[in-house]
């Protein structure tokens, strides 16, 4: 048996070398949490709150009519996988990185990047609040430690963001510490402070209908001359995109879509372009050509493959709506003033026959697409037209606060007009300004006769109007091209535009008052359950059942 | 380490014993005159005397003074009780004993008798492996062994395969058994560039390196009672090869040579049978749609249809995109009828296999040496394989009795493989596909009659948006190359301490790189700016193994056969990434052709150290205990949870030794009853235990040029308390042997209870993270094996046998870790995939579902279609009920005939072809008067039977299949004709003035015909396919790419 014993002996000895070897557990590919940097942590989070922006106007621009819902019905447009991306890049992409900014800025005993991070994390999560209502907050961000995050009521966490903007005022007021690489606002404090003001009146009109809020409410935060928020196009809260192609691609989401290969994914609104063009007379929207650009000017001719509607005739229940394109004579364009606004109606779901190279495309604002100089021609050209994806992920403008503004001093029963008048003005003006590198000096850009007769127009039915709201909010949702979150909401908060397009299907279910929850958090969340339906309102919200169709 | 050990087997090597009085030797053979190797010869009166005859039949056996008798004994044969003549040699001439029993190599390819061990082997020798024209190892086995599911995931040549032993015990980790050639562990992964949407069921399987002419024997080992010594890597099963250059049992002295060649056919196995009368187009007019549903081509110049009394339509290339370079097709006119077009598109690919070898001995060493070359064709041009497999083995005693052994292999392949990307009814979802668009293209559109590019040499094809690309620009312009160097090698020595006492020491190597490269010109709607992927894999294992034999008679009844030893494993992996798109000048195919570049790179190390040690305690010829336990510390746990012990016990009982009284009938000549216990381990990948922080560079590129890097919170949550998983099995056997060896007959049932299972849980994105690695999940697994065989006729000169075996797996996921319901196995979209649910079989498919009405009925809107509910609704379970094999082997004299069928029972698949081509009206069975509406089965809103009319186009397509997942899971139920096989020996007499030995001809089909119950009769489809790989999902089919049927013959000679 000893030479068992020496067996063992050589076996432990064995062990005991290697075993020394075994500290392989630190992943050689990646850093650790202790090389984490408040400038890079701040970049991802541009970065993600911008994707999380995107992601939510995409899903909310079809419901909205800003562009094609391709559902038939309203329960299919937003099933609950297509609210993965928008909870994902919320909770896990860019909250836990603002937190951790929170942390690394106290360590570090500066504030400004705390401030900034306050402000973010707030405007996430009343976005979040805005469209699913009850969500996880207090018992959220805890790893494994929770798997099931209980949802906290919306209006508690309204008031968590609201207290969160007032702390990120107080900082930013007199901040200390410098942002590098701020893709918003170039490191200004004094803007992102605009930001939170104007954020914190969002958080109060928002509520109106629940908490009427008074001028002096909303004074006290962005003075009476609104200058203490975002009240000149230079405080405009949106995302630049550059022009770079491939790794990465820094255009807008748009443009990569539309300008590549193939025509574009999206389909436009027929009721936005014709709003756009023949909602007001003879009056044209200056900012049609640069929302738009048509590819093919002759819809008409197409055959039964490409444009099948073209073919049948208008449902019963479209009367006085377009029908099948913005510009087809037989429904919405009689006189046949205008050719090419080729989208769909809404909840138009058939399949796609190949008109990817025929359909309207997103034109030069905000895509960084074409002006439409009735060019027609297809766009899918490598990504070399107009400004090559140059374009602006608009998320909170000075014109919209001017709406807002306007929309709270109707609701209470002032006048509007002066504020409308501006937020129009200020809208097309941007717009233009926007544009103007693509449109050159074509001469199809609109002149200041026709910006003054459009604005004059809106002003004299303002006048005229028994239904002042429904004046000023289709103007405010004319203005939001590229974004659907505002509309959605102040198309809940005031059941306007009052005739908006309806759907294909007579029958299309009720419009969703709150989206469904998504499909991440009911599945894997044993707290969370899903809506029997999509009529269960926000907080906020206390309109009647069925005022928005 | 390598030091250690060394100085350890030095140490231990300078060991040696002498005792005894007296010296007997002798020669031990077999009727024929053949020498038995490793026979038994023991003292008869003196317990712990004994020795085994050598490789050419010699013993030399120390014997107490005093000693008259000696005992032979050997597996199969009687044994015989000799006295020892005055001349001190005793030479013995065993006669055949009347039932045969087995000798199979076990763990560390210790050979026992079968009649041993409390666990299931199979083994599978030379002759139903060699000369088939399968370029892959393990799906020559499909169908022989028992227990073993073994899945191709499709017919390109060189694509992986999937093989599972008793089941799925696993949830994140993986499910693949490990293999083990000549002794050492053999990276056998499988390593995809992409998804399972970018068609990585074309990545091949690293076992692909072993060429199934060189295999001598492989032995399947399913239980973990019987694979406890390998430790975790042992779980899901070990198939232990034996290459013939690892093998050195030869029997004589002089140089044996041999020559094969083979030559095979290789075609696409399911090619759908298609209507004739309907072409291109949709609603019954002539298009360029997709889809089928155009004009009847039988009714030239009918209103409203496109189509021209003179049977034609303006040409699909009539466009100004085209005929701005192409003038010709200016006011052009078409044929509209139905084209040849897929028996144009495949082809007859030739496999040419040609393997040499020469094997020799020369007094104490020998030497084996083999070299084959294959060159495979696919069904399609573009995929071919071609492979050269080098190798060298030797084995050598010294005079002072150390055996030194060892193996050297080279691998070299070179593979090319057409983009295989997934489809669920169009184009591709993800990156290139030479298959998306072909099989339902159609009918009126000439596949292999329209030019296919532009002078700029961009696709063109029928569609009037140019939005699917030429198949045939496809196969022209990409191609997703694979190149290995491989190699693969041991040494080994043995050192014979006493008679009773070895040492052993085995260093195995095996080391390969891997090069892929994933090719796509610029000019197609695919990728249309071009992309260049390369990466590189190099995969290295270490293994060393140390360990001590000990086989003595304890007692005149007991002997203990016991081994003690450490092993420790390294597995090094390194990948380098990079990706370039935007090729710059056509055609060329380097990095610095093309304009944008990313690259990444990543290393993987692991670490395993095991101690084991077995011991079976034998009591008479019909007892057996087998005691065994492993001690694993691994490298990718922390500290406190990085060791694990697993032990095994098995009994086997031979009653029909034990009592002799029971083989005294016509009816049972044999019976073991066997029972086994066998617990092992599975730990995660590496680096799941500590959280990181994710970096990320030129995130993003501002207007002004600023290029913006970044840090984030790692979505992925480290779990410090990760803890290995748990495996535990009880086996229960039976083999037996009836009426003089007529019936053969083996059973195996199990349980097994896999606990702790280490999941990639996503995580509610609420927690702050989206997944981790945690311990969440039980699994119960039952299965029964059954294998039986008649020998009908055994005579000597004919012999007829039928065999048939049996497998059922009962695989149900028991809970998951508390607030988790389900956990995905596998995710085709979100909306698509495999689960673990709760008390659900595993890998069950969940997708979407059409809405239903209150009362369960399909609800039918009021245009008369159905609507897709967008959720996870559970579909079906992809786990076949049972599987049967059955076959025969036929011989008179020279000539062999065989067969082997298959058939599975049950089983769900999503599959896209069938129900794309049903779809898109292009199947035989859409061969009806398109014009007669069609009422949808289901219930209106208010509940009441449906009865709005719809077109039939309407119903086909929307309700049809393409839209709602559930519409497309078949039952896969299938028969299959696996195999035949004739052979023909030609007689030695007409060979002896050749300088051959022997002459074989055989002749092989493989997979020549097959069944599949539940899918429509004219998609002719075979579900022996995967779309994900190889890997934990089951069931999906997405159009990557068909299975084959091979068929041809080989010539073997010997000199």
């Amino acid at each position: 048996m000893k030479i068992f014993n020496k067996y063992l002996v050589i076996l432990l000895l064995t062990i005991t070398f290697t075993s020394c070897e075994f500290d392989l557990l630190d992943s050689p590919n990646e850093v650790g949490p202790a090389n984490a940097n408040i400038d890079f942590l701040l970049a991802n989070s541009y970065l993600t709150f911008n994707g999380l922006m995107t992601g939510v106007s995409n899903n909310t621009m079809g419901v909205t009519r800003l562009v094609t819902m391709q559902a038939n019905v309203y329960t299919a447009d937003n099933g609950p996988q297509s609210w993965d991306g928008v909870w994902s890049n919320a909770y896990a992409g860019l909250i836990p990185d603002l937190d951790l900014v929170v942390i690394k800025a106290k360590e570090a005993g500066i504030t400004l990047p705390e401030g900034v991070a306050k402000v973010l994390k707030a405007y996430a999560m009343m976005t979040l609040v805005d469209i699913f209502g009850d969500i996880p907050y207090t018992e959220a961000f805890q790893g494994t430690s929770n798997f099931g995050p209980k949802a906290d009521k919306g209006a508690d966490i309204y008031l968590a963001a609201d207290k969160l903007l007032d702390e990120a005022r107080t900082i930013l007021a007199a901040p200390t510490g410098t942002l590098i690489n701020d893709l918003y606002y170039g490191g200004s404090a004094a803007k992102w402070l605009k930001l939170a003001n104007t954020l914190k009146v969002r958080g109060l009109i928002n509520q109106r209908l629940i908490k009427p809020v008074t001028q002096a409410q909303i004074d006290a935060i962005i003075g009476a001359d609104g200058a203490k928020g975002i009240a000149v196009p230079a405080d405009d809260f949106k995302f630049q995109y550059g022009s770079n192609r491939e790794a990465p691609d820094a255009r807008h989401p748009y443009y990569s879509d539309g300008y590549e290969n193939g025509g574009p994914g999206w389909y436009q609104s027929n009721f936005m372009m014709w709003t756009m063009i023949l909602g007001k007379g003879d009056i044209v929207d200056p900012r049609v050509r640069y929302y738009y650009y048509r590819q093919d000017c002759d819809e008409e001719s197409e055959d039964a493959f490409t444009l099948p509607c073209i073919f049948q005739n208008a449902p019963n229940h479209f009367d006085g709506f377009p029908f099948c394109t913005a510009s087809a004579d037989k429904f919405g364009d009689p006189g046949k003033k205008f050719v090419g606004y080729w989208g769909r109606d809404h909840g138009d779901g058939s399949g796609i026959p190949p008109d990817g190279l025929k359909k309207t495309a997103f034109g030069v604002y905000p895509a960084g697409g074409k002006f439409d100089a009735d060019n027609c021609a297809q766009v899918s050209n490598a990504g070399k037209d107009g400004l090559k994806g140059v374009g602006i992920n608009p998320i909170m403008m000075s014109s919209w606060v001017k709406f807002m503004l306007a929309e709270n001093t109707l609701g209470n029963g002032g006048d509007a007009s002066v504020l409308l008048e501006a937020a129009v003005k200020e809208s097309i003006k941007r717009v233009m300004d926007f544009g103007a590198a693509d449109a050159g000096t074509s001469t199809l850009k609109p002149t200041q006769a026709d910006v003054d007769a459009y604005v004059a127009k809106v002003k004299a039915d303002y006048a005229a109007s028994s239904d002042k709201m429904n004046v000023l909010i289709t103007e405010y949702w004319l203005d939001c091209f590229g974004n659907g979150i505002e509309p959605y909401n102040f198309i809940r908060r005031t059941c306007k535009p009052a005739k908006l397009q309806p759907t294909l299907d007579v029958d299309p279910g009720p419009f969703p008052r709150s989206q469904f929850y998504p499909g991440s958090y009911v599945s894997r969340n044993q707290n969370a359950s899903q809506k029997a339906n999509q009529t269960t309102p926000v907080f906020w919200d206390n309109n009647p059942a069925g005022c928005v169709k | 380490m390598k030091q250690v050990l060394f100085s350890l087997f030095v140490l231990l090597g300078s060991i040696s014993m002498t005792f005894g009085q007296m010296t007997v030797s002798g020669k031990v053979t077999d009727s024929a005159g053949e020498a038995l190797i490793g026979a038994n010869v023991t003292a008869k009166g003196a317990a712990g005397t004994g020795t085994i005859t050598d490789i050419d039949g010699m013993y030399s056996l120390r014997v107490p003074a005093g000693t008259s008798t000696l005992v032979f004994s050997y597996t199969g044969y009687d044994t015989q009780e000799v006295a020892i003549g005055s001349s001190n040699v005793v030479n013995v001439t065993m006669a055949e004993g009347k039932v045969l029993e087995e000798i199979v190599v076990t763990g560390f390819g210790i050979k026992k008798e079968k009649k041993a061990l409390g666990y299931a082997v199979t083994t599978i020798s030379s002759a139903d492996i060699e000369l088939k024209p399968e370029a892959d190892v393990t799906r020559v086995l499909r169908g022989k062994v028992p227990g073993v599911n073994i899945n191709q995931t499709s017919g390109l040549a060189g694509s992986g395969t999937n093989i599972i032993i008793r089941g799925y015990s696993s949830i994140s980790g993986s499910n693949q058994p490990l293999f083990v050639v000549d002794g050492v562990p053999f990276g056998s992964s499988t390593s995809p560039d992409r998804g399972a949407l970018g068609g990585n069921a074309a990545a091949s399987s690293r076992f692909l390196d072993i060429d199934p002419n060189n295999v001598a024997e492989v032995s399947v080992l399913k239980g973990l009672s019987a694979t406890v010594l390998y430790g975790e890597a042992g779980r899901n099963g070990v198939i232990l090869i034996t290459t013939k250059s690892g093998t050195h049992n030869n029997k004589n002295d002089k140089m044996s040579v041999f020559v094969e060649q083979g030559i095979f056919v290789n075609q696409i196995a399911s090619l759908p049978q298609d209507q004739d009368f309907y072409g291109n187009g949709f609603d019954n007019a002539a298009s360029g749609a997709f889809s089928n549903w155009g004009a009847d081509v039988r009714k030239p110049g009918f209103q409203g249809t496109n189509l021209a009394a003179d049977g034609t339509i303006k040409h699909p290339y009539d466009r100004p995109a085209i005929t701005a370079f192409l003038p010709q097709y200016i006011g052009a006119r078409y044929a509209y009828k139905a084209y040849d077009n897929l028996q144009g598109f495949y082809q007859k690919g030739l496999i040419s296999n040609t393997s040499v070898g020469a094997s020799a001995r020369v007094d104490k060493t020998s030497i084996n040496f083999t070299f084959s070359h294959r060159d495979e064709e696919g069904f399609v041009p573009l995929s071919k394989l071609k492979r050269n497999n080098l190798s060298l083995g030797t084995n050598t005693t010294l005079s002072n009795g150390l055996t030194l052994t060892s193996t050297f292999n080279y691998v070299g392949i070179d593979k090319t493989a057409p983009p295989a990307g997934a489809s669920t009814s169009s184009n591709p979802n993800d990156g290139a596909s030479l298959f998306s668009n072909v099989l339902y293209v159609p009918r009126s559109v000439d596949l292999n009659g329209l030019a296919y590019e532009l002078p700029n040499n961009t696709s063109i094809f029928y569609r009037g948006g140019n939005d699917i690309q030429h198949p045939l620009w496809t196969l022209n312009n990409t191609r997703d190359l694979e190149d290995v160097n491989r190699f693969f090698g041991t040494i080994g020595a043995r050192y014979p301490v006493t008679d009773w006492l070895s040492l052993n020491y085995r260093l195995g190597v095996d080391t390969y790189s891997q090069k892929n490269s994933y090719q796509i010109n610029r000019g197609g709607p695919q990728v249309p700016d071009g992309l260049m992927v390369t990466s590189n894999r190099t995969n290295t294992i270490m293994d060393h193994n140390l360990n001590a034999q000990f086989n003595r008679k304890l007692t005149e009844n007991f002997n203990l056969d016991a081994v003690l030893g450490v092993n420790l494993r390294t597995d090094n992996l390194d990948r380098t990434f990079a990706a370039s798109s935007n090729q710059f000048v056509y055609g060329l195919f380097a990095h610095n052709n093309f304009i944008t570049h990313q690259n990444s790179s990543d290393k993987f190390e692991e670490k395993l150290l095991g101690a084991f040690a077995t011991a079976t305690l034998g009591y008479k010829s019909f007892l057996y205990l087998n005691l065994q336990g492993r001690n694993d510390w691994t490298s990718t746990l922390e500290k406190d949870n990085n060791s694990v012990f697993y032990p095994s016990a098995s009994v086997s009982f031979v009653p029909t030794e034990a009592f002799t009284g029971l083989t005294n009938n016509k009816v049972l000549d044999y019976l073991k009853l066997r029972v086994g216990y066998g617990t092992s381990a599975g730990y995660p990948d590496p680096y799941r235990t500590r959280s990181v922080l994710s970096t990320s560079t030129r995130d993003f590129l501002t207007n002004s040029g600023t290029v913006i890097n970044t840090n984030s919170v790692s979505n992925f949550f480290g779990n410090i308390n990760l803890r290995p998983e748990i495996h535990k099995e009880l086996e229960f056997g039976l083999d037996a042997k009836l009426f003089k060896n007529l019936i053969g007959l083996e059973v195996s049932v199990y349980n097994k209870k896999s606990t702790d299972l280490l999941v990639d849980l996503p995580l509610d994105p609420a927690t702050g993270y989206t997944s981790t690695s945690i311990n969440a999940a039980n699994i119960k697994t039952n299965g029964i094996e059954l294998g039986l065989t008649v020998n009908a006729i055994a005579k000597k000169d004919v012999n007829l046998s039928f065999n048939a075996n049996f497998t059922t797996v009962d695989n149900i996921v028991e809970e998951l870790v508390d607030g988790v319901d389900q956990i995905s196995i596998f995710s085709i979209f979100t909306t698509l995939g495999s689960f673990a649910i709760a008390g659900q079989p595993y890998g069950v498919i969940q997708g979407t579902s059409a809405v239903r009405h209150e009362n369960g009925q399909r609800l039918v809107s009021s245009q008369g279609l159905y609507a897709s509910d967008n959720n996870l609704n559970l579909l079906g379970n992809p786990n076949e009920n049972y599987t049967l094999n059955g076959g025969f082997n036929f011989n008179y004299k020279g000539f062999g005939l065989s067969a082997l069928v298959t058939y599975q029972d049950g089983g769900a698949m999503f599959a896209s072809l069938p129900s794309t081509l049903m779809g898109r009206g292009v199947l035989q069975e859409t061969d009806f008067d398109r014009f007669v509406p069609v009422i949808a089965p289901g219930v209106k809103a208010d509940g009441t039977p449906n009865n709005v009319q719809t077109s039939a186009i309407n119903h086909y397509w929307q309700n049809g299949g393409v839209f709602i997942d559930e519409m497309r899971i078949y039952d896969a139920t299938y028969w299959k004709l696996r195999e035949v096989g004739v052979s023909y020996k030609l007689p030695s007499r007409l060979l002896e003035k050749t300088p051959f030995g022997s002459a074989v001809i055989s002749l092989t089909g493989q997979n020549l015909w097959f069944k599949a119950l539940g899918f429509p009769p004219g998609a002719n489809f075979d579900p022996e396919v995967s779309a994900t790989g190889v890997g934990n999902a089951r069931g999906f089919e997405l159009m990557n790419t068909p299975t084959s049927k091979t068929y041809g013959g080989t010539l073997r000679f010997t000199f």
